[in-house]
């Protein structure tokens, strides 16, 4: 299928990445900017950079295909992917920022002062940042393959290539700026498909869930016990995902921290709210049409828009991978460059980090390409699902109990990371092999990372002795640290 | 030595009441979450119950009310807080 329109709204994206990347290439200039962009982005501007960093190709075309696919249980991905915000404003996005690093193994390094916790983090970060990247790229494969005609190698590999130049020429700023826009054209085009949708339900809402009546129920996907682990899942996950975890750090302060999070529970919150609306239109005006759910909301865009529609979805979708590897590539290298390599190379300057960084992300993109190429035809919001247990296991427990139980030590927090890490991988293979039907094994793995670091610092019994001063860095007001300089 | 005391104290008593009232609104808001699927599985005839239209009382639960219970969470935990660090 030939899409002039949709081709030459991508290539417009394209432009507009590059062009941004562009300019901002001054802003790689120090490891400050290239992480963290100075922690100069306002509320409102991370908001958006946030929100489109979170919205992948899973929010943006899974959702709205999985209600089609199965109506109100595909809901539950909705509601788990808005849910954890909240969890992450109430307990974690003040106390990071006023942390100030710019990885999560800083932080929990920062926080017990322990080489193997950094490594421990830092292997946490690439794997949920694989996990999450693999999806991204297939799915950039499969929509620009199927609806432009590209072909899928040809696809990933634009894809990967661009992503990895903007990062590399202009890092956190320009990744920043690109994920903006693209926040703003997904949530656009996502309003304008689900406004035109309804339209054809004369914009009554009740009308087009009497028309799919038997798909407004629960239970015909998920049974009790996985759509109650698939909420807790998504909902502890998003507190643990390093890409929008590391996007705090570029506030300026902590009451900007929670500000983001409120204008970000905002904009993800109406995205998702419409997801519904386009899924279960899809059902009613497709039918069994749809050969895939990733394409369930392209081929609605066509019905209900004819080939401008189709062009923005796609660009939209586009947009969506764009700016969510974006963001995983920046984790990742954070990851490499500036944890292990600070860490094998300790005194490096500040140049030659940043030299280490761009070339990370070169290899990043490699890699994001390579996997891509390799994962081919996996389905999306499973690969995604899969990465929030890992990173609800690994990170969530040990960065909440971090930052909120002065008794957390150093031993407590590696059982627990490593209980969180080694078991839901190991659920995971296990439900791969059906050995258990347990789709998202977050609701076991959560609890017992929380068992062990509890336990075993009780039993270890030696905080780090300068856990009050951590505390009082992380949780007390700007103006009490502004006061004691 | 007396300064550092009272430092630490107050850090502790700060973090303990931030604590109470982050794990207040979060234990509240993961029940109203969680209980969704507990209430279609053990109260499936009341849930499935038309409310508005064609809206049941679980569409609506998992389109409508979970969001709005979210942002009246966060309006009221970002006004306080900041309105707490101001008198601080």
């Amino acid at each position: 299928m030939q899409q002039p329109i949709a081709t030459a709204l991508v290539g417009v994206i394209v432009a507009i990445s590059v062009t941004v990347a562009f300019l901002s290439r001054r802003f790689t200039r120090s490891t400050s900017e290239f992480y963290v962009a100075g922690r100069g982005i306002n509320a409102i501007q991370n908001a958006l950079a946030l929100s489109g960093d979170y919205m992948s190709a899973a929010s943006f075309l899974g959702v709205a295909g999985l209600v089609w696919a199965y109506g109100y249980d595909g809901i539950w991905y909705a509601a788990g992917f808005f849910a954890g915000w909240l969890v992450l404003l109430l307990f974690l996005a003040s106390p990071i920022r006023r942390f100030g690093a710019y990885t999560i193994a800083d932080f929990v390094a920062g926080r017990f002062h322990s080489r193997p916790l950094r490594i421990a983090a830092m292997l946490g970060t690439l794997m949920v940042s694989l996990f999450y990247i693999i999806p991204q790229m297939v799915g950039a494969g499969e929509l620009l393959g199927l609806l432009l005609g590209w072909d899928y190698v040809f696809a990933v590999v634009i894809a990967g290539t661009l992503i990895t130049i903007y990062v590399v020429l202009g890092g956190m700023r320009a990744t920043t700026y690109n994920q903006i826009i693209q926040c703003v054209l997904l949530w656009t085009a996502m309003f304008v498909v689900m406004t035109l949708a309804l339209g054809k339900f004369n914009f009554n809402y009740s009308e087009l869930l009497g028309t799919v009546a038997e798909y407004t129920e629960p239970g015909r996907w998920l049974d009790f016990k996985n759509s109650f682990a698939l909420i807790f899942g998504l909902v502890l996950g998003t507190a643990g995902l390093p890409h929008i975890l590391i996007r705090f750090y570029t506030n300026p302060s902590g009451r900007s921290a929670r500000w983001t999070t409120v204008f970000t529970l905002l904009i993800i919150g109406t995205f998702y709210m419409m997801t519904p609306v386009v899924g279960l239109a899809a059902r009613s005006l497709l039918g069994d049409t749809p050969t895939t759910t990733n394409l369930v909301l392209p081929m609605l865009a066509q019905h209900v828009g004819g080939e401008w529609m189709i062009g923005i979805v796609i660009a939209g979708a586009f947009a969506a991978i764009l700016s969510t590897v974006a963001g995983l590539v920046i984790a990742s290298t954070g990851a490499i460059a500036h944890d292990l390599f600070t860490m094998l190379v300790p005194g490096a300057s500040d140049k030659r980090q940043v030299i280490v960084a761009k070339l990370t992300s070169v290899g990043v993109g490699v890699i994001a390409i390579l996997t891509g190429l390799l994962f081919r035809g996996y389905n999306v919001a499973f690969l995604v699902g899969l990465a929030f247990a890992i990173a609800a296991s690994t990170f969530f427990p040990v960065l909440m109990l971090g930052v909120w139980w002065k008794g957390t030590t150093e031993k407590g927090a590696l059982a627990g990371m490593i209980v969180g890490m080694v078991g839901s991988g190991v659920m995971i293979a296990t439900s791969l092999l059906k050995v258990h039907d347990l789709a998202n094994p977050s609701i076991i793995t959560v609890p017992a990372s929380f068992l062990a670091i509890y336990l075993v610092s009780k039993l270890d019994g030696k905080p780090p002795a300068d856990t009050l001063e951590f505390m009082h860095k992380v949780h007390m007001p700007e103006k009490v640290h502004e006061a004691a300089e | 030595m007396e300064q550092k005391k009272d430092k630490a104290k107050e850090t502790e008593q700060y973090v303990a009441r931030e604590f109470k009232k982050s794990f207040s609104l979060g234990i509240f808001f993961l029940l109203v979450t969680l209980i969704l699927p507990i209430l279609n599985q053990f109260a499936g005839g009341f849930m499935l119950k038309k409310l508005i239209g064609n809206l049941s009382v679980t569409y609506l639960y998992s389109v409508l009310l979970i969001y709005i219970v979210a942002w009246v969470i966060t309006i009221y935990y970002v006004v306080r807080t900041d309105r707490e660090e101001e008198e601080h």
